[in-house]
């Protein structure tokens, strides 16, 4: 037990300075920008200085914020019923033959076209609110979540099967039991691809068509030529994709330890 | 006495190819009493596992007759009359050691303190006393075996199989691996069929042995095992099992040849 608590520690330990590794890693190279940029004669309005992006940044804030919350909204909205449906129509599809042959080419077909190409559409049909980013934002999280779930639920050992038959077991007992448990870690491998697209949903679908958001900004900066407020702006979208794809991992920590401690 | 596993020209034929087939059992014959243990020896392919799946209900045959304590085998299934024990534990990773172990009773829906406590108590017997609530990874082979046969177990079933149960551990580890199976038996009052490739094993553990040929598989013959019984390991060093030993391979070679 001793043994244990010591290598537990020395993993944290260790953790914590890759983190110190990753951060000085990320601020030697804003330094790095910030020296060669007064150097170099790069204009300001193609590369902005990384302080005069932080400047705008907070002389910016209320607009910032105000605009973020319309991508957060749209980003999870399309993130949990895009993940949502993906799953459960996965279940469907390894559950029944018949939709295995039926749906699951169909959902392969839909996956051929570009999402950048229904965002329109979607505008289109639902307007300039919400509805569309959330819309486009989860076509665009479906489709990993769906061919990465039937995966795991497919994965699962013969022998496991064979092991729960001489139990009796039922087939949702099967589900529950077994094949659920062994998708888990694919579903949280796409989960988390399934953060950053749908932050790029939403930004597409801003871009299509919106008075709001992270992705309206991107075009209001740019047209007005004002390029630290639009870095400040980029900035912020990946710190929201940062957060999304860290809440996952999070849960990914809780839900399959198990996982990992197999991996050693 | 009376036969518990009745094996009546098994012939076992699969799809080979776009439209072959391959003979892999070619009608097997034989049977297990109340009580007795039978090892199935040969060379890899040779069907053993095929034949412990027909045995199971898990595969049908070809052709053939097959009696599970008197039963259509199926039906021994459904009654979850018959234990399996895999190569592989097949513990599952996110269940702890007892979790695993009473895997069957909750799929039954017959959890309770009463068999929760049979649970631990089988545990306890094959040493696993404390370990219940590790997770499987911090067991070594032999100890994540003895939760698979435990689990085989803790529905009382009448038969239990097991295909090469111990290929993947050590020597040292086997030795008493075999001992505790011997026990476990004769206490759980189970017909035992046990599928091996090697011969100290097969004799050491067995009433008898059936040796296979392969190409297709088929029963080269029975070779009884009149040993004493209880075992101990110096049964190993003695002539007369010796001479056993001998007799399974003389048998098995001339499969080979
Ligand atoms: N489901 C299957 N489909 C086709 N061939 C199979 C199947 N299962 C086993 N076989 C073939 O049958 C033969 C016997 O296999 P098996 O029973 O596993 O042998 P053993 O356990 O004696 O090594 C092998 O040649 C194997 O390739
Ligand atoms: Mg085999």
């Amino acid at each position: 037990m001793i043994a244990r608590d010591t290598s537990a520690t020395a993993r944290t330990g260790s953790r914590a300075s890759e983190w110190t590794v990753s951060v000085a890693g990320i601020l030697v190279l804003l330094v790095a920008w910030q020296l060669l940029e007064s150097v170099l004669p790069i204009p300001r309005y193609i590369l902005p200085l990384p302080t005069s992006i932080v400047q705008s940044m907070v002389r910016n804030a209320g607009l910032l914020l105000a605009n973020t919350w319309p991508t957060v909204i749209e980003a999870l909205g399309g993130f949990v019923v895009g993940n949502w449906v993906a799953v459960g129509l996965a279940v469907m599809i390894v559950w029944s033959k018949t939709l295995e042959r039926t749906v699951y080419p169909i959902a392969i077909l839909f996956r051929g076209i570009p999402i950048i190409a229904i965002a329109p559409i979607m505008v289109l049909w639902l307007g300039n609110g919400y509805s569309s980013k959330i819309a486009i934002a989860a076509l665009i999280s479906f489709f990993p979540t769906l061919v990465n779930v039937i995966k795991g639920l497919t994965s699962v050992d013969h022998q496991a099967l064979e092991l729960l038959d001489m139990f009796s077991a039922s087939k949702s007992q099967v589900f529950r039991l077994v094949r659920w448990p062994y998708a888990m870690p694919y579903l949280f491998a796409a989960l988390k691809i399934a953060t950053t697209s749908s932050v790029l949903g939403a930004i597409v679908g801003e871009w299509i068509g919106s008075e709001q958001g992270l992705g309206y900004l991107v075009i209001l900066a740019t047209d007005q030529y004002r390029a630290s407020l639009l870095f400040a702006t980029l900035a912020i979208s990946t710190v929201v994709a940062l957060v999304l794809f860290g809440l996952v991992g999070a849960a990914e920590h809780v839900f399959v330890r198990w996982h990992e401690e197999t991996r050693g | 006495m009376e036969s518990v596993i009745a094996l009546d020209a098994v012939t076992m034929e699969f799809r080979a190819g776009r439209d072959g087939r391959r003979l892999v059992l070619d009608r097997v014959t034989f049977d297990a009493r109340a009580g007795e243990f039978v090892s199935i020896i040969g060379p890899s392919g040779c069907g053993k596992s095929t034949l412990l799946r027909i045995v199971a209900s898990l595969l049908q045959p070809t052709a053939g007759s097959v009696r599970v304590l008197g039963k259509p085998p199926e039906e021994a299934k459904a009654q979850r009359r018959v234990g399996f024990v895999f190569q592989d534990s097949l513990l599952f990773p996110w269940r702890t050691v007892l979790e695993n172990v009473w895997l069957p009773f909750e799929i039954g829906h017959q959890l309770s303190a009463q068999t929760r406590q049979r649970a631990v108590q089988l545990l306890e017997m094959v040493g696993l006393g404390g370990f219940e609530h590790e997770y499987p990874y911090k067991l070594s082979g032999g100890m994540r075996q003895r939760a698979a046969i435990v689990r085989a177990l803790c529905l009382n079933p009448q038969i239990l199989l097991m295909d090469e149960p111990f290929g993947a551990i050590d020597e040292l580890t086997r030795e008493r691996l075999h001992l505790e199976l011997l026990d476990i038996c004769r206490l759980e009052n189970v017909t035992t069929l046990f599928v091996t490739h090697s011969i100290p094993e097969a004799v050491f553990l067995s009433d008898r042995v059936v040796v296979m040929h392969t190409s297709p598989g088929r029963v080269a013959g029975v070779i009884d095992v009149d040993l004493p019984r209880p075992r101990d390991n110096n049964v190993r060093f003695a002539a007369p099992f010796q001479g056993l030993a001998f007799a399974v391979k003389n048998l098995l070679s001339e499969g080979a040849s």
